[in-house]
């Protein structure tokens, strides 16, 4: 059985090795839960980052 | 009981949320930092009528449904009364000026329209911001006209409250339109994650504005909590409008994540597990919340447990309901009150 690959040979040396540009291969196949991620977070309306759980105020190291 | 994907995505908020905010708090701040004349320290003293007790007002749709803002009006309640920007012209439209209007979000576009925006039309432009949120009802039919009302009465009694502006605020649209609107201003830093770490966005914020950081638990209702019953250092402080979640009624379309979910996992049997419900123990009636305003509610009652002052929650809806915090009716507070 021939398949594509017996006929379809190239006779000649491609000058230029083509470059793979990952970054512009991340930016379109973006991970679909953190695309979600940050879809969820722009739709948060009165929202803040926030991260500390211990402390009501903060003014500064006591000197 | 929450689903194991609601408690999933609840873990995941605190880390985008402060990736998402990061650069934009310190951008905001730096260019804020020559507008920053005063800061909450510079407020003057509470008389002795307003340093015993405190109203918060949050913009949750209970403010509307239960008649809270004007419950005060009709008592004759004369503790400090502290709005949240979004309930800020809900107030003025029934005559009750608050000591304090407190104001957070560093979003472009959205925020300065509590407070009347004069690029109303430019702003609202591709933005259902506001069909989306279950907060004052009338900024969905929001009007040019209604607008334009909004910037008269902003204008014209914006010197009967004090707004207490945080570093983070948009410096070209909401600074711009509270100097414009005439208000006397008092800055803040937000308290955003633990300044003890060397890499502390709240340290950084504080070293470019040296003022004081407040924890806002991720929400303007939760910071205007923390500026009266901390920060003024009030010993009762009731909340309104806190309702951390929607009337039962509400459709699922008109909560904030509805299209985000829809799109990662199209049914809406699949969409249920992103929401849980809630009975207020006082009148039997039921609610639901999605998991943005769960973490929020979380964070607002770790941060109660907290405080050496008495909170209350009359809000006489939603769905802060636990054993960390007292709920009484909003008319039995303003009559003990």
């Amino acid at each position: 059985m021939t398949n594509n690959n017996d006929i379809l040979k190239g006779n000649y040396q491609v000058p230029k090795k083509a470059q793979v540009n990952q970054s512009e291969i991340n930016r379109n196949n973006k991970d679909p839960k953190e695309d979600f991620k940050q879809k969820v977070l722009s739709s948060l309306g009165g929202s803040m980052v926030y991260m500390d759980r211990d402390k009501l105020i903060w003014d500064g190291d006591k000197k | 009981m929450i689903s194991k994907e609601f408690a999933d995505l609840l873990e995941e908020i605190p880390t985008i949320g402060k990736k998402h905010h990061e650069h934009t708090l310190l951008a905001h701040a730096q260019r804020n930092k020559p507008s920053i004349e005063k800061s909450i320290k510079n407020l003057p003293a509470l008389n002795d009528d307003k340093s015993r007790s405190s109203v918060i007002i949050s913009a949750g749709p209970s403010v509307h449904k239960q008649q809270s803002i004007q419950k005060i009006k009709n008592s004759k309640y004369n503790g400090t009364i502290v709005a949240t920007d979004g309930s800020y012209i809900a107030c003025l439209k029934q005559g009750l000026f608050p000591d304090y209007v407190i104001t957070l979000d560093p979003h472009f576009s959205r925020v300065v329209r509590w407070f009347g925006d004069p690029n109303f039309e430019k702003h609202t432009a591709n933005d259902d911001y506001y069909d989306r949120q279950d907060l004052d009802v009338e900024f969905r039919k929001n009007t040019i006209a209604q607008n334009k009302l909004n910037i008269d009465l902003v204008n014209r009694y914006s010197k009967h409250t004090k707004v207490i502006v945080c570093s983070g605020s948009h410096p070209e649209t909401v600074v711009v339109r509270l100097k414009e609107a005439g208000f006397d201003m008092y800055w803040w830093n937000p308290l955003v994650d633990n300044p003890d770490e060397p890499d502390s966005l709240t340290r950084k914020l504080h070293a470019i504005n040296p003022i004081p950081c407040l924890n806002t638990g991720g929400t303007v209702g939760t910071a205007a909590w923390v500026f009266a019953s901390t920060f003024l250092d009030i010993p009762i402080n009731a909340v309104v409008g806190m309702d951390f979640g929607y009337y039962i009624e509400t459709s699922m379309q008109q909560t904030q994540m509805y299209y985000e979910l829809i799109e990662q996992f199209g049914d809406s049997a699949e969409l249920e597990k992103y929401f849980t419900e809630f009975v207020f123990p006082l009148t039997g009636e039921r609610f639901y919340t999605d998991p943005t305003y769960y973490w929020y509610r979380q964070n607002f009652l770790e941060l109660v447990e907290r405080s050496k002052n008495k909170t209350i929650n009359c809000t006489d809806a939603g769905t802060l309901v636990d054993h960390r915090i007292e709920t009484m009716f909003f008319k039995d507070f303003l009559s003990k009150n």
